[in-house]
């Protein structure tokens, strides 16, 4: 799955929703015209970039161990070399690769979960929508990083929990969106006359309904990808993501950091600046998603 | 009358906001592979041994027995016992918490001001190059993960300029506390106070574009009591719910800053009783937070109601 294309096709969906093709080209054509658009989008590429084919960029390996340690930024070595002598370089570039993987999944994962409770949430109301409600307050009277910190524990650290956890965590934030966006849905024309043609509610939830409250749920899953990142990123830190000696931005600051004091500063300041490039890159394309959403 | 209901109603959801994540956090627990016995004897005991620690912790009973006991103990303060330390959990995570309260109280100190000024000055300058400024510098300080901003602040103020201690521990007396405590508590500040720029901002363009704003200002009252008398009383109100709201962000913040920086605070705790799988001890403080959460909103909504007269009979929503 490729990152950039998900929420321009879904978005797409919101056009085609109304049927009116025309809103859709607009949304697009007002996407294009944004300057953070394009900028987001580059900086988004160029990691995907990375993330496929990290080879190509570095030339050393992200594993293997070196006899000059902790060496400064040089010709041979651009981002110097860490405490084993492995090229901080390749480890910076390949370090795309598991952010990228898990935090689109975890989105989606979420986004799915968070846009079926939304619907039965802001559907049926009532005492449906009190009980879950309850849920969702206890839920989010919790950190998000705490509740991932209980949910990895719990389960055992792996990219497979890292998606679920982080997933779960995201649900009831984008089930509050869509069930508030669902709400100003539910009593219109459209959906009074699917109900007297006696449709299901589950067809008048997922056909009807679904489709028009697509432009909130693009919006929150941008924005929840870049939060998504910030997760990741900060669980790594905390050695509850990918283990050593994978290639990981956060982990590699964990382990770095305590031999910056000695001066090392290119083992976690490339790290840093690539989690803040990309934490940026995402949150750009999620604005002008967002402000290209709201012209169309 | 209305206003009483109001807050008792409030108090019952955080009581019921409490219980269910009771819940959740016990629901975790179980998930959790093997027996507790087990783990705390190793691999190498006598089952008999495994099987007396199992009735002498309780985990022989069915779940919802062990979850009454638990919930009992906790009602009457008792947190049970840390597997880490092998001592009563009550008093490290109070004082854990006393450590954190330091850290959170210095990143509000600096962040609320500074937030409600940036926030003033720039609605104050809509649309004006200032206020684009300060607004992109808010947005973009509140998604940059701690991580990146407190490897920053350590290289930046700790390595090459050396003016700042990197670690936190070790502080001894108020100023030198403080002194330790500033660069942890700036990625606390940087996060926040987009948040409360926004808030303050979208409140103040709010109360300028008012009619009362708009007559006081046709009668001929100067700008800045006018901007003092009319505005500025009206647009801090929603941000007094933002900075309350934020406690929760804060927590989970903490956990990361107080690694990073090595402060023996709440978030720390968490993260050493993650480490070594100290559920009794990881249960409590999760909660603890969730609490200080509930209660931290039940003052703001109940200050905003107090404050605003329009708020007070609108219910709960």
């Amino acid at each position: 799955m490729s990152v950039d294309t998900v929420p321009v096709e879904s978005a797409g969906a919101v056009g085609a929703g109304q049927g009116a093709p025309s809103l859709r080209r607009e949304f697009l054509t007002s996407l294009v015209r944004q300057k953070t658009f394009i900028a987001g989008a580059i900086i988004l590429l160029f990691f995907i970039f990375c993330a496929i084919a990290p080879h190509v960029i570095a030339s050393h390996s992200a594993y293997t161990p070196g006899t000059s340690i902790n060496q400064g930024p040089s010709s041979a070595h651009w981002f110097g070399t860490d405490q084993l002598g492995r090229d901080m370089f390749a480890r910076v570039i390949a370090g795309a690769r598991p952010i990228l993987i898990i935090s689109p999944l975890a989105t989606l994962f979420g986004t799915i979960v968070g846009t079926m409770v939304g619907l039965v949430m802001g559907y049926f109301r009532g005492i449906t929508d009190e009980v879950i409600s309850r849920f969702v307050e206890a839920f989010l009277a919790l950190p998000l990083v705490v509740i991932a910190i209980l949910g990895v524990t719990a389960l055992g650290s792996s990219d497979a929990t890292l998606i679920i956890v982080i997933g779960i965590v995201f649900s009831p934030l984008i089930a509050r969106t869509v069930r508030a966006a669902v709400l100003l849905e539910r009593d219109l024309d459209y959906v009074s006359a699917a109900r007297l043609r006696g449709e299901s509610s589950a067809y008048i939830m997922f056909v009807e309904i679904l489709p028009n409250v697509m432009a909130p749920i693009t919006v929150e899953f941008t924005v929840r990808l870049g939060y998504a990142v910030f997760t990741l990123v900060t669980l790594s830190f905390l050695g509850f993501g990918l283990q050593p000696p994978s290639p990981n931005w956060g982990s590699d600051i964990y382990s770095n950091v305590e031999v910056v004091s000695s001066g090392y500063w290119w083992e976690v300041a490339f790290d840093a600046g690539a989690i803040a490039l990309l934490v940026i890159g995402v949150n750009m394309l999620a604005n002008s998603i967002e402000r290209a959403l709201e012209d169309a | 009358m209305q206003l009483t209901l109001f807050i008792l109603k409030r108090i019952g959801f955080g009581i019921i906001t409490l219980f269910l994540l009771s819940i959740i956090v016990f629901a975790a627990a179980q998930i959790l592979p093997g027996d507790p016995a087990r783990a705390i004897l190793g691999p190498l005991a006598a089952p008999s041994a495994v099987k007396a620690l199992s009735k002498q912790l309780g985990t022989n009973k069915p779940v919802i027995d062990q979850y009454g006991t638990w919930i009992g103990h906790l009602v009457r303060g008792n947190f049970g016992t840390s597997y880490q330390y092998q001592s009563a959990i009550g008093p490290i995570l109070g004082k854990a918490l006393v450590k954190s309260l330091e850290l959170a109280a210095l990143a509000f100190v600096i962040v609320v001001p500074l937030g409600i000024i940036g926030g003033v000055v720039a609605a104050l300058n809509y649309g004006k190059p200032l206020d684009r400024i300060i607004s992109v510098f808010g947005l973009t300080a509140t998604v940059i993960p701690e991580v990146v901003s407190g490897v920053t602040l350590i290289l930046v103020f700790g390595l090459w300029l050396n003016i700042l201690p990197i670690q936190a521990s070790g502080a001894s007396g108020f100023g030198d506390t403080i002194y330790h405590l500033i660069m942890p508590a700036i990625p606390l500040v940087l996060i926040l106070f987009g948040y409360i720029e926004q808030m303050a901002r979208a409140g103040t363009i709010e109360a300028l574009n008012s009619d009362y704003a708009r007559t006081a200002t046709l009668k001929g009252l100067p700008r800045g009591v006018m901007i003092r008398r009319h505005v500025l009383r009206n647009s801090l109100l929603p941000t007094i719910t933002v900075i309350a709201s934020q406690t929760g962000y804060l927590i989970g913040g903490l956990v990361l800053v107080e690694t990073l920086f090595r402060w023996n605070g709440i978030g720390m705790l968490l993260f050493n009783a993650a480490k070594d799988k100290d559920f009794p001890m990881l249960e409590a403080g999760v909660l603890t937070i969730g609490a200080v959460y509930v209660v931290a909103t039940l003052i703001a909504d109940t200050s905003f109601s107090l404050l605003n007269p329009r708020i007070r009979y609108r219910g709960v929503e």
